[in-house]
């Protein structure tokens, strides 16, 4: 095993070279660079731009300084340099990236850990029900109504929501005191409270957007998990289980479940990356300054360190992932193994 | 702006120059000879009477008031084609007067309040300033938020819009004149390398063609200043004058001084032969006498001049009027730690913007031209300009706004055991003394990055920068050392939430977290309005004001359907502005016809904008050979198709209106116009390029503001990546332009925007749409909130809320 550990592990050194090369690409092709940006921003696309502008000059030195009008393999052999001395920083600023980074990575990892913990803990039960009981009512129903969430899209559920949440009268009848808050995570008070309070605030901000995030991830995963279940108790072994005289409970939580849990095993592997991922739409409505956002933010400033350093996160996150999910493979299912590979 | 040194090498291929214009139609009568070229003691100007000609009456082809402008005739018809106006506007165009309070307030106009502390103000801004270094960054909103945290020398009225005493308590301006160089005592001589010493050069200034992509790069010419024994003189002024009309040059010459060893390396200016003149520099305020001798008198105890100096004609050889100012600071200015506000704050900020290392290129190009900031003592300081220009002191006024505290970073570096200090030093001279030179790399870079002050800044103004929450709010709190009670801000905290979501920000603003909601959209502010609830509306003033703005399509040059003015013309007749403002814009916008600020002195309001007329445009279009003979419903011309790419800035709905009207408009004559909404940065960058075709855009500005930026022809080559992105070439407009920067006589500078105004209009290299209003809704417990028709529009300082009526404690 552990051979074959290392072996993977030296093949994703080419894997991300070429994920590097391709992301490189892809964001320096398009049009614009920082010192366009720093100079005639998008600031200003909002207010109209000044036209007693004239940092023609300037923009050039700073072109030069960040070597953007060298050739592109110049550019990436510089990129290396830096990549490999961890030296990414904002251009326009140049201001080491790590501090923003690491903030919306803090914001993004706890609301994602929260989501995902949602998703499984009502996913897996619900899956596991609905295949059991198949074509019941409770089976019927569940399906409709996570196809319905499904479908729904989040923007417009996040807008209901929070008209919901507008709605004073609702909280006072409940016996909350102030408003639910709408947007960001913390109260403009948040420092001056007890950290119990601050626990309460911060909870009750990140409900909306956990909302907002759970749903659409609810039904897939269930349906994913009922779909697996039916599979397996369709098989000989489980006929001879309840034939012997096992209780349903028995048959489907020892005898099925391990066996079904492949599907959300390779689920899992897309857990890491998306744990680091940001849902821009979300994050746009309730404000809230996560991956998301600072990943768009970059692209649409053409920070491109930032951008390269988020898809990289991402890029080494999944092919982690992978390589979990492989090994979790093995381990829930005896029949496969790292010799076969 | 000010960079007359760097439109230098721009005219190589000026050739092009008359191809935009030469085939359009009778041109406006030609201009001779007046403008400043022959710089001997023309420039002077009082600033208050008009013009120097005195009595002589109107030539033709001149204003009357001012006889030495030259004066362009609003066109009325193009190859006989009459061109349709739309009527002149009777609403009131007044830039200035007294500002009425609380329109639109009910309540506040029910009951009469007095002002009083106390109470938040949470307003929501569009976009998070990443620094608020007032050096290094320079978006708006940065500026909206500290133009309460420091001041300027002397503030703008927003009402008179003429400037108030700030900081500064008074100034003192002076002119500068440069002697004869064999002026006796004070001879001068100037010597190219190692030639002989002269009192006159003739450099015949060549510029190599620029080779493989690269600009062409002016050689530099080192020159020495002596007095007549050869002794090098140092500081000495060297100003290098074309001879005779040098396309791109500047026509007042280029002023520059010599350093500490009398040495001076000049250059970068277009080919051509100069004269090269040398001469001591007195400064005083100038007064011409009848016999023609000027007298030059100090006006500041700080002059070094110490008496009333008569200078017989021949005896000075130029004058910059106004280039030298002292400031007198008033002496109770505090940091808000209580330190004092000094000149020595001043001159830190000259060496910071003098240093290249430190991220400040915007504000740089501002001040490239301030050429000296010497403090003479702690409350008074002396700046001196390159060249007389009408922009010259609002400049110099809003030097204290980039100014940082000086002791503040003297405390930092003190406490690691070095001395901050402003001469230029080495690096191995700063570790040789433990000194670090504000005007060096290590500074510089500090200065850059960090966060003690450039998230905190210390202040001088009513407010100070509490706490900065990132990608959420910075919330300011009243200055407890702030000087002047009558000023300090009436509400006791303002806090700058960031929303850039305008769905986000108007739910905010129905939720209650936010007072004021500024930068509302159009859609907002006329629709979804209507969607809220009574109570909503009621608790919440809704306002429209005007803003130095306006909105364009700009038609570019260098693409061969749109040189032809005519064409230009004929677009704009295309689109019913005024129809589009009233369904969409429920009429809140002027429509404007030039590219001053409508409500400022350079706006002729005897232009009245083009009129839609798709008849008149078909007629202007068939003359200029645009004819569809292949019966396709598109205009062609030798085989050519007519048709126009449109690009612009992706994400206001807006714009997408226009676009499709104007594309509906142009189809029914025959012309296919595709528009292509862009992501910004994209935008910019074939906009920079100058890959459109036609663009959509607003231009910001001041209420009076420099055309050379947009419209003056060194910046029009398409390898320029200025602001002149339609490639607009006039000489005519290029000689306005350059007389217009050097005239400090508002009335006759009203003369020369005029003439401008009506060029433009002839040559339609915009069709100028308008100025639009900006919206906002607030709360209606504030009062005293008034409009101006300056940026942003609103002084939170004058903002209150009633005793009774306070939600905050």
């Amino acid at each position: 095993m552990a051979t074959y550990l290392i072996k993977r592990l030296f093949l994703m050194i080419p894997t991300l070279f070429g994920i590097l090369v391709v992301s490189f690409l892809v964001i320096r092709l398009a049009p614009g660079d920082p010192a366009a940006e720093k100079f005639g921003g998008a600031g200003q696309a909002a207010s109209g731009v000044n036209a007693s502008r004239g940092t023609e000059a300037a923009e050039k030195r700073f072109r030069q300084r960040h070597g953007f009008d060298k050739p592109l393999p110049t550019q990436f052999a510089m990129y290396l340099n830096r990549l490999v001395h961890g030296d990414m920083i904002f251009f326009q600023s140049e201001q080491p990236i790590w501090k923003e980074l690491w903030a919306a990575l803090k914001i993004t990892m706890l609301l994602n850990l929260i989501v995902f913990t949602l998703i499984y803990v009502a996913a897996v039960p619900l899956g596991i029900i609905s295949a059991a009981y198949p074509r019941s009512t409770f089976d019927r129903f569940s399906t409709m109504a996570l196809f319905i969430m499904y479908s729904l899209p989040s923007f417009w559920v996040a807008e209901l929501l929070r008209q919901l949440a507008m709605q004073n009268w609702l909280w006072s009848s409940l016996g909350f005191q102030s408003r639910w808050p709408i947007m960001g995570l913390k109260s403009q008070n948040f420092d001056s409270l007890t950290s119990f309070e601050q626990l309460c605030d911060y909870a009750q901000h990140i409900v909306l957007p956990v909302l907002c995030l759970t749903y659409g991830g609810l039904a897939y995963v269930s349906r994913q998990m009922r779909a697996g279940m039916l599979e397996v108790i369709r098989q000989d072994y489980i006929r001879t289980a309840e034939a012997k005289g096992c209780s349903k409970a028995r048959v489907i939580l020892v005898h099925a479940l391990r066996n079904s849990l492949f599907p959300i095993i390779t689920l899992l592997a897309s857990l890491l990356p998306f744990l680091v991922g940001g849902s821009v739409i979300i994050e746009v409505i309730f404000n809230i300054h996560g991956m998301g956002l600072l990943s768009y933010e970059g692209v649409l400033r053409r920070e491109y360190d930032l951008v390269m350093t988020t898809l990289m996160l991402s890029a080494v996150l999944t092919l982690i992932g992978i390589l979990v999910s492989d090994v979790l493979y093995v381990i829930v299912n005896p029949r496969v193994s790292f010799e076969d590979k | 702006m000010v960079r007359y040194r760097s439109f230098a090498l721009v005219m190589v291929l000026s050739g092009l120059l008359l191809s935009g214009c030469a085939k359009s139609g009778p041109v406006a009568p030609a201009k001779s000879g007046t403008t400043p070229t022959d710089s001997t003691a023309k420039t002077s100007e009082s600033g208050s009477s008009g013009s120097a000609t005195g009595e002589s009456k109107a030539r033709p082809g001149y204003w009357e008031d001012y006889p030495d402008v030259p004066k362009v005739e609003i066109m009325t018809e193009v190859d006989g084609i009459k061109i349709p106006r739309m009527p002149l506007s009777n609403q009131s165009l007044q830039l200035t007067g007294p500002v009425p309070a609380d329109v639109g307030n009910e309540e506040a106009l029910k009951k009469s309040t007095t002002p009083v502390t106390g109470d938040t103000l949470t307003i929501r801004f569009n976009a998070e300033p990443k620094v608020l270094n007032t050096i290094t960054e320079n978006s708006a909103v940065m500026r909206y938020i500290m133009q309460y945290v420091n001041l300027y020398l002397f503030r703008q009225n927003n009402e008179t819009f003429g400037f108030e005493p700030c900081i500064a308590k008074h100034e003192i301006v002076e002119d500068s004149v440069k002697l004869s160089p064999d002026y006796p005592g004070r001879e001068r001589r100037v010597a190219i390398n190692d030639g002989d010493a002269q009192t006159t050069l003739e450099l015949d200034y060549v510029v190599p063609p620029a080779q493989d992509g690269k600009p062409a790069q002016g050689p530099k010419v080192a020159l020495i200043t002596s007095d007549k024994n050869g002794h090098p003189v140092p500081h000495a002024w060297v100003g290098i004058y074309p001879v005779g009309k040098i396309p791109g040059a500047s026509n007042i010459g280029y002023h520059q001084w010599s350093d500490d060893k009398g040495q001076l390396e000049v250059g970068g200016f277009p080919t051509g032969k100069y004269t090269v003149r040398i001469g001591d520099e007195v400064f005083g305020v100038t007064k011409t006498q009848e016999d023609g001798s000027l007298v030059v008198k100090p006006a500041t105890a700080e002059n070094p001049l110490r008496e009333e100096l008569t200078l017989k004609a021949g005896e000075w050889q130029d004058i910059q009027a106004k280039t030298y100012t002292t400031f007198y600071l008033r002496d109770d200015v505090k940091w808000s730690d209580g330190a004092p506000f000094t000149t020595k704050d001043l001159e830190f900020a000259y060496a910071l913007l003098n240093n290249t290392d430190v991220d400040g290129d915007s504000i740089r190009t501002y001040y490239s031209d301030l050429v000296e900031c010497t403090a003479l003592g702690p409350y008074v300081i002396r700046m001196r300009y390159r060249q007389q220009y009408f922009l010259a002191s609002d400049f110099l006024y809003q030097f204290a706004f980039h100014t940082p505290p000086l002791h503040f970073f003297e405390e930092i570096f003190r406490s690691q055991g070095r001395e901050l200090t402003l001469d230029a030093l080495t690096p191995e001279q700063e570790a040789a003394k433990k000194q670090i030179s504000a005007r060096g790399q290590e500074f510089g870079k500090f200065f850059n990055t960090d966060e003690r002050y450039n998230s905190k800044p210390l202040g001088n103004g009513p407010y100070i920068v509490d706490k900065w929450e990132r990608k959420d709010r910075v919330e300011l709190v009243r200055n407890p050392h702030y000087w002047e009670p009558s000023k300090a801000g009436h509400v006791d905290r303002i806090i700058v939430k960031f929303i850039p979501d305008q769905v986000t920000a108007f739910t905010a603003l129905k939720a209650g977290e936010i007072d004021f909601l500024y930068d509302m959209s159009p859609e907002q502010y006329f629709d979804d309005w209507q969607t809220l609830d009574k109570q909503t509306q009621d608790t919440y003033v809704k306002s429209a004001w005007f803003v130095p703005m306006f909105q364009w399509i700009g038609w570019n040059q260098l693409a061969p359907q749109l040189k032809d003015r005519r064409i230009r013309l004929a677009l704009t007749m295309l689109f019913d502005r005024q129809e589009f403002i009233d369904k969409k814009l429920h009429g809140e916008a002027i429509v404007v016809s030039g590219t001053e600020y409508v409500f400022g002195i350079g706006y002729d309001r005897k232009v009245a904008p083009i009129a839609y007329d798709p008849d008149t445009a078909r007629e202007l279009l068939t003359d200029a050979g645009w004819i569809d003979t292949d019966n396709d419903g598109i205009l062609d011309r030798n085989g050519e198709k007519f048709q126009i790419v449109l690009r612009m800035g992706k994400g206001k709905p807006i714009n997408d209106q226009i676009c499709e009207v104007i594309q509906k408009n142009f189809k029914n004559v025959g012309i296919d116009l595709q528009f292509q909404p862009m992501e910004w940065a994209s935008f910019v960058e074939k906009l920079r390029a100058k890959e459109c075709d036609a663009v959509m855009l607003r231009w910001t500005m001041g209420p009076e503001s420099d055309p050379f930026q947009i419209w003056h022809s060194s910046e029009a080559a398409r390898e320029k990546r200025g602001s002149n992105v339609v490639s607009f070439r006039s000489q005519q407009a290029d000689e306005l332009i350059e007389l217009l920067r050097v005239t400090l006589d508002p009335g006759k500078r009203s003369r020369i925007h005029h003439s401008f105004h009506r060029l433009i209009d002839r040559e339609q290299p915009y069709t100028f749409m308008w100025t639009p209003k900006e919206f906002g809704a607030y709360h209606k417990r504030f009062r005293n909130v008034k409009w101006y028709r300056l940026r942003p529009g609103f002084d939170l300082t004058e903002w209150y809320v009633p005793k009774d009526e306070q939600l905050h404690k």
